[in-house]
C-alpha cells in the first residue's frame, strides 16, 4: 500500500506569512492515513512559536475525525500561548463537516483570507 | 351444454360439451403465425388426457343399473371438475426480473369455479387473473375452464385488460353456456414502467400493499359472460419498488371470520398490515395459514412483490492495518460512483467508511494484524447498506458522549460516531458493540433526497 502514490490523495501542508499571521495552506485528501504526517508538519511550524494561525482549507477535498483532531491538537497549542486560530474558505462539504461536529463555534470560520486577517488586527 | 372459445384471427378453438347423461369434450388449437404458444399446448395435452379419464367413467354407465348410474355420473362429474381445475393449473410465467409471485388455491368441498393465472404477455408484461365463476361443481368447473383458455388467448392478442376482458365476455357470451357468469379482476404489470393497468370486473378489489398500508384497486365492471355492454373500467397506477399487490378470492375472507361477530374482511385487512413487510411467498403463506383445511368454497391467492433489486453485494476482508482502507474505498466508492451517487453521498460514504474501519483496526482489532475487520456492501436501487465487524470485544456506543459538547469540544478525538450518525441515514449497533450497519439511501430516493 503507498497511501502517497496518487495526487489527490496526498495531503499538503504550506506555509505563509501573510502580515502578522502565519497562513497553513492544507491540501488533498487528509484522512486517517494521512492525519498522523500533516500533524507533525503542523508540530514543526507551530515550533517557532508563531501565535496567529490562519488555516486555508480551500485545497481540502476530505477531512474526516482524524483530520480534525490535528486542527484540535494544533488549536490547542497556539491557545496555550494566547494566540489564536481562524479558518478560512472550507469548500461546502468541509464546511459542513466543522457544521456537524460544532467546531465552527470554536474555530472562527471566514469565506476569505482577507476577512480573517482583517479581523486578526 | 357446449362452450366454444374461438377468435376470429389465428384461429384456436375450443369446445367443450356436456349433457346429464353424457360429458366430452374436444378442442382445436390451430396456432398462429407468432408461433409456439407452450401453455396452450400444455392444456391441450392435459385436456387430452382428462377426456380419456371421462371415456372410461362413460364406459362404466353402458353396464351399470340406474342407482348405479346415478352414483357413477356424481362421481364423474366431481371428477371432472376437480381434474378440469387441477389441470389448468397456471404455467408460471418464467422469471421476470425484480417480480416474484407467490400463489395458493385450495378446492371448497364444493368445487367451485375459482382460479388465477399468471400470463405471459410479452417479455416485459405480465398479466394477473384472479377470477370467481358463480356456481358449484362440473357446471362452474367447465365455465372455469372456458374462461381461462379465452383469458389465455386474448391476453396475448389484446393490449389493455380491458380490451382482454371484453373479448373474453364476447366469447361467453357467445357460447351456449347461458346464464352462468363469472366475475374477474385483471391487470397487467409492465415490469421495466412498474405500472399495473387493470380492471375489476365485479371481482373482489385487491390490495396493493405499501409501506405497511393498504390501498384497494376497484373499478367499475359487471360480471363476464352476461351482459353486451359490461361498462369494463380500466384504471392503471405507478408502482413502486417494494410495492405488493395482494389479489384473492371471497373464499379466503371466511377463514378470517371471527365467532365475536367482527367483520371478516377487516380480519384479513389485519392480517395483511401486520405481514405486509415480509417478503411476498413468506406473506402469502401467512395468510394462506388462516384457511380451513378443507374450505367450503375454494380459495385463491395471488400475490406479486416488486422486488428492491439488489445489483451488488460484497464482502471484503482486511488484515487490521489502516493503510488498507484505501483497499475498502477502491472497491466500494467507484461502484457507487457508477450507480449515479452523487459528490455530496460519496463523501458522506467515504466519511463514514473511513470512521468505522479505523475505528475497527485501531480501537476494535487493537491494530492486530491477525485480526481481520470484515467489510460488507449492498447496493440495491434505492439504498446502500454497509457493516463493518470486527473481532474485538465491542463497546457501548450509548455510552460515546457528544463532541458537540462544551466540555468535550476541545477533544482531538471523539468524533467518529458522531460524523457516521450525521452523514448516514441510520447507524445501527449490534448488541456486543463490535459490528456497525449503516445505510445510506440513493440521492434519487424520495424519502429523502440527500444531493
Amino acid at each position: 500500500m503507498r497511501p502517497d502514490s496518487e495526487p489527490e490523495r496526498r495531503a499538503g501542508v504550506e506555509t505563509e506569512k501573510v502580515a502578522e499571521a502565519l497562513v497553513i495552506r492544507l491540501a488533498g485528501q487528509i484522512d486517517d492515513l494521512q492525519a498522523d504526517a500533516v500533524g507533525a508538519r503542523l508540530d514543526e511550524v507551530l515550533e517557532a512559536g508563531h501565535i496567529r494561525i490562519v488555516f486555508d482549507l480551500g485545497e481540502v477535498l476530505f477531512m474526516g475525525s482524524s483530520g480534525l483532531g490535528q486542527i484540535m491538537r494544533a488549536y490547542k497549542a497556539v491557545k496555550m500561548k494566547g494566540g489564536c486560530v481562524r479558518i478560512v474558505n472550507p469548500q461546502p462539504l468541509i464546511a459542513e463537516v466543522l457544521g456537524v461536529t460544532k467546531l465552527d463555534r470554536l474555530l472562527k470560520v471566514y469565506p476569505s483570507l482577507e476577512e480573517a486577517l482583517q479581523d486578526l488586527q | 351444454m357446449v362452450a366454444r372459445v374461438a377468435n376470429g384471427g389465428p384461429v384456436r378453438r375450443f369446445v367443450f360439451t356436456w349433457q346429464a347423461e353424457e360429458f366430452c369434450f374436444s378442442m382445436e388449437a390451430r396456432h398462429d403465425s407468432s408461433g409456439s404458444d407452450e401453455s396452450v399446448e400444455r392444456l391441450r395435452r392435459e385436456l387430452k388426457r382428462l377426456r380419456e379419464e371421462v371415456r372410461r367413467l362413460n364406459d362404466r354407465l353402458g353396464s351399470a343399473g340406474q342407482l348405479e348410474r346415478e352414483a357413477i355420473i356424481m362421481e364423474r362429474d366431481r371428477t371432472v371438475a376437480r381434474k378440469l381445475q387441477e389441470s389448468l393449473s397456471p404455467v408460471w410465467p418464467g422469471e421476470f426480473e425484480g417480480i416474484e409471485f407467490a400463489a395458493h388455491f385450495r378446492p371448497g368441498a364444493r368445487v367451485g369455479g375459482d382460479f388465477y393465472d399468471i400470463i405471459k404477455v410479452s417479455d416485459t408484461c405480465v398479466g394477473m387473473l384472479v377470477a370467481d365463476v358463480t356456481g358449484y361443481g362440473l357446471s362452474a368447473a367447465v365455465i372455469m375452464a372456458t374462461a381461462r383458455l379465452a383469458f389465455r388467448t386474448f391476453a396475448t392478442l389484446a393490449s389493455s385488460p380491458k380490451a382482454i376482458l371484453e373479448k373474453t365476455n364476447k366469447a361467453l357470451l357467445d357460447s351456449t353456456l347461458g346464464g352462468d357468469h363469472l366475475t374477474a379482476f385483471l391487470g397487467l404489470l409492465d415490469s421495466e414502467m412498474l405500472t399495473f393497468q387493470y380492471v375489476n370486473a365485479s371481482g373482489r378489489p385487491p390490495y396493493l400493499l405499501r409501506e405497511g398500508d393498504l390501498t384497494p384497486l376497484d373499478t367499475r365492471g359487471l360480471f363476464v359472460g352476461m351482459f353486451e355492454e359490461p361498462g369494463y373500467e380500466q384504471k392503471s397506477i405507478q408502482l413502486q419498488r417494494n410495492d405488493k399487490l395482494f389479489l384473492f378470492t371471497d373464499g379466503l375472507i371466511r377463514g378470517f371470520a371471527r365467532t365475536d361477530g367482527a367483520n371478516a374482511l377487516s380480519g384479513l385487512q389485519d392480517c395483511l398490515r401486520e405481514n405486509a413487510r415480509l417478503p411476498v411467498r413468506e406473506l402469502a403463506r401467512r395468510v394462506y395459514g388462516q384457511v380451513a383445511r378443507e374450505p367450503e368454497d375454494d380459495v385463491v391467492i395471488l400475490t406479486v412483490e416488486l422486488l428492491r433489486r439488489q445489483a451488488d453485494h460484497k464482502t471484503i476482508a482486511i488484515p487490521s492495518i489502516p493503510s488498507e482502507l484505501r483497499r475498502v474505498e477502491d472497491t466500494i466508492l467507484p461502484a457507487l460512483a457508477a450507480r449515479g451517487y452523487g459528490e455530496r453521498s460519496l463523501f458522506a460514504v467515504k466519511l463514514a467508511l473511513e470512521e468505522s474501519v479505523i475505528n475497527a483496526i485501531k480501537h476494535g482489532n487493537q491494530l492486530d494484524s491477525t485480526k481481520q475487520v470484515t467489510i460488507e456492501f449492498s447496493l440495491c436501487d434505492d439504498e446502500t447498506v454497509l457493516s463493518v465487524s470486527d473481532e474485538g470485544e465491542g463497546f457501548d456506543p450509548q455510552a460515546v458522549p457528544d463532541p458537540g459538547q462544551e466540555e468535550y469540544l476541545q477533544s482531538f478525538s471523539g468524533r467518529g460516531l458522531a460524523l457516521m450518525r450525521a452523514y448516514m441515514d441510520s447507524v445501527e449497533f449490534n448488541e456486543k458493540g463490535n459490528r456497525v450497519t449503516m445505510t445510506k439511501r440513493a440521492p434519487w430516493h424520495p424519502r429523502k433526497a440527500s444531493e
